[in-house]
């Protein structure tokens, strides 16, 4: 009794991720998507995260610290990936309740103000009292159409580079944006936060001119959701008349020039470009290989923190060796019938239940 | 609004642009495209980054509310219709055409 109470998170959990990707296309994600990519290594997979879990428990390190290591996107984007590799491995059920735990303490030991999976539309990392902070410290300048339309370009650029360096499904490395923050008469603070640019380690090559990103955005007269997914942002009104302030950093300096901006948006998009049509002309080999290495990127942090080496092991990059993605795809069942897949999807994202691929 | 419709898909980007089609099949397309163009794809792609910053609209023949077309739009602030089927077969490059990115539909301009 004690144990199905501490996992009623999961229904929370399970709606959350109907509504962001239940009957979602993934013939639009490109050039392949996790449901190809992740059944190829979902054993080695678990048996590489289940050391840095069991490394954690026995170097005594919380929650707190651990949860610093990875941004709220990439905890509920990871708790899904995970959750679908849990049943393709036919993990036990001890064994796939405690990884999921693993990823649902983080995210409340990140995010404060609650929602940890973006049901109510929500992504909040900051406390009240943390963003009553930012918007004392002022700086703020004042929005115009013009400057509106030029944000959503370098979002678009560095977006695209973030597809293009961590593939369209590990994105929550590269963007996640953050709110609404009320502020009261009818404004909102959104803080999207463009980040690991200029990952040298998983592409020598890269050559973006920034490495992070940090653009504040007070809207009036406009709503603002996301979802589980947290670069899935929604809007109601006008984004464009909307933006009211707004304060941009650039590797920790604060910038208003534009034309530093506009180069900048230049410089992500033709970077973007250019390795979108590297990646998507890798042969598969390649790139599945290169698919386990950003996936382990996105654990960096907490490697180092627990003084593990994050880069693949043989044993992972061996797991891809001779497949296909197509092998990898035939593992799910397919439907044309939206309350069949939900159905299916939902048990096989709930480590609860005994129900496999 | 009293023009023809010429196509509908799903609405994912609110409001209405009017503009002049330019289709993109493949890459080698991309510098027939003019500012203020209607961009029309099958799907939109990271190779297309900086026409996509040039666009008044976007049109697709595939795609829903979370995907790559959809998103960039949305930050944009220009209308997108997705899941159209076959814009890219029916409409022509420089047809002028308006984009209803709230209601989905693309009309004659």
């Amino acid at each position: 009794m004690e144990q199905q109470e501490k996992f009623l998170w999961l229904d929370e959990y399970l709606d959350a991720l109907q509504e962001s990707i239940g009957f979602m296309d993934l013939s639009t994600l490109q050039p392949t998507s996790w449901r190809h990519f992740q059944p190829l290594i979902a054993k080695e997979w678990l048996d590489w995260l289940w050391n840095i879990i069991g490394e954690a428990e026995r170097q005594k390190v919380s929650y707190t610290e651990l949860a610093k290591c990875f941004e709220p996107d990439l905890c509920r984007e990871h708790l899904l990936f995970v959750t679908e590799d849990l049943k393709t491995a036919k993990w036990p059920i001890e064994k796939r309740l405690k990884v999921a735990d693993f990823f649902y303490q983080l995210l409340k030991a990140q995010m404060p103000q609650g929602d940890l999976f973006g049901l109510n539309g929500s992504t909040k990392r900051h406390s009240s009292l943390a963003i009553k902070q930012i918007i004392n410290e002022g700086e703020f300048n004042k929005g115009t159409p013009e400057i509106a339309r030029e944000f959503g370009k370098l979002y678009n650029s560095a977006y695209n580079l973030g597809a293009a360096l961590y593939l369209d499904f590990y994105m929550g490395k590269a963007v996640e944006n953050w709110g609404p923050y009320d502020l009261g008469n009818g404004k909102i603070l959104v803080i999207k936060e463009m980040r690991h640019l200029k990952p040298t380690e998983i592409w020598p090559n890269v050559n973006s001119k920034c490495e992070k990103i940090d653009l504040l955005v007070i809207y009036e007269g406009v709503k603002f959701r996301t979802d589980l997914i947290a670069c899935h942002t929604q809007y109601e009104g006008d984004v464009i008349s909307g933006l009211k302030e707004w304060k941009i950093i650039i590797d920790g300096k604060s910038v208003t020039d534009m034309s530093i901006i506009k180069n900048l948006t230049q410089n992500l998009g033709e970077e973007g470009s250019r390795q979108w049509i590297y990646l998507t002309e890798l042969p598969e080999e390649q790139l599945l290989e290169k698919a386990v290495w950003i996936r382990c990127f996105c654990f960096d942090k907490v490697c180092d923190l627990l003084s593990l080496d994050w880069r693949p092991t043989q044993k992972l990059l061996a797991a891809v060796k001779g497949k296909t993605l197509d092998e990898g795809w035939r593992t799910w069942k397919q439907f044309t019938n939206k309350d069949e897949y939900n159905d299916y999807w939902r048990k096989i994202w709930d480590p609860r239940e005994e129900f496999y691929p | 609004m009293s023009n023809e419709i010429v196509l509908k898909g799903m609405g994912t980007s609110a409001g209405t642009a009017e503009g002049a089609v330019c289709v993109i099949n493949s890459r080698a397309d991309f510098n027939k495209f003019k500012e203020g163009n209607v961009l029309v794809t099958k799907i939109t792609d990271p190779t297309m980054v900086m026409i996509m910053n040039e666009a008044s609209a976007i049109v697709c023949d595939i795609g829903g509310i979370t995907s790559h077309p959809s998103i960039i739009s949305r930050e944009l602030g220009i209308p997108c219709v997705v899941n159209t089927k076959e814009a890219t077969s029916k409409l022509q490059d420089g047809q002028k055409i308006i984009v209803n990115g709230t209601t989905g539909e693309i009309f004659v301009a």
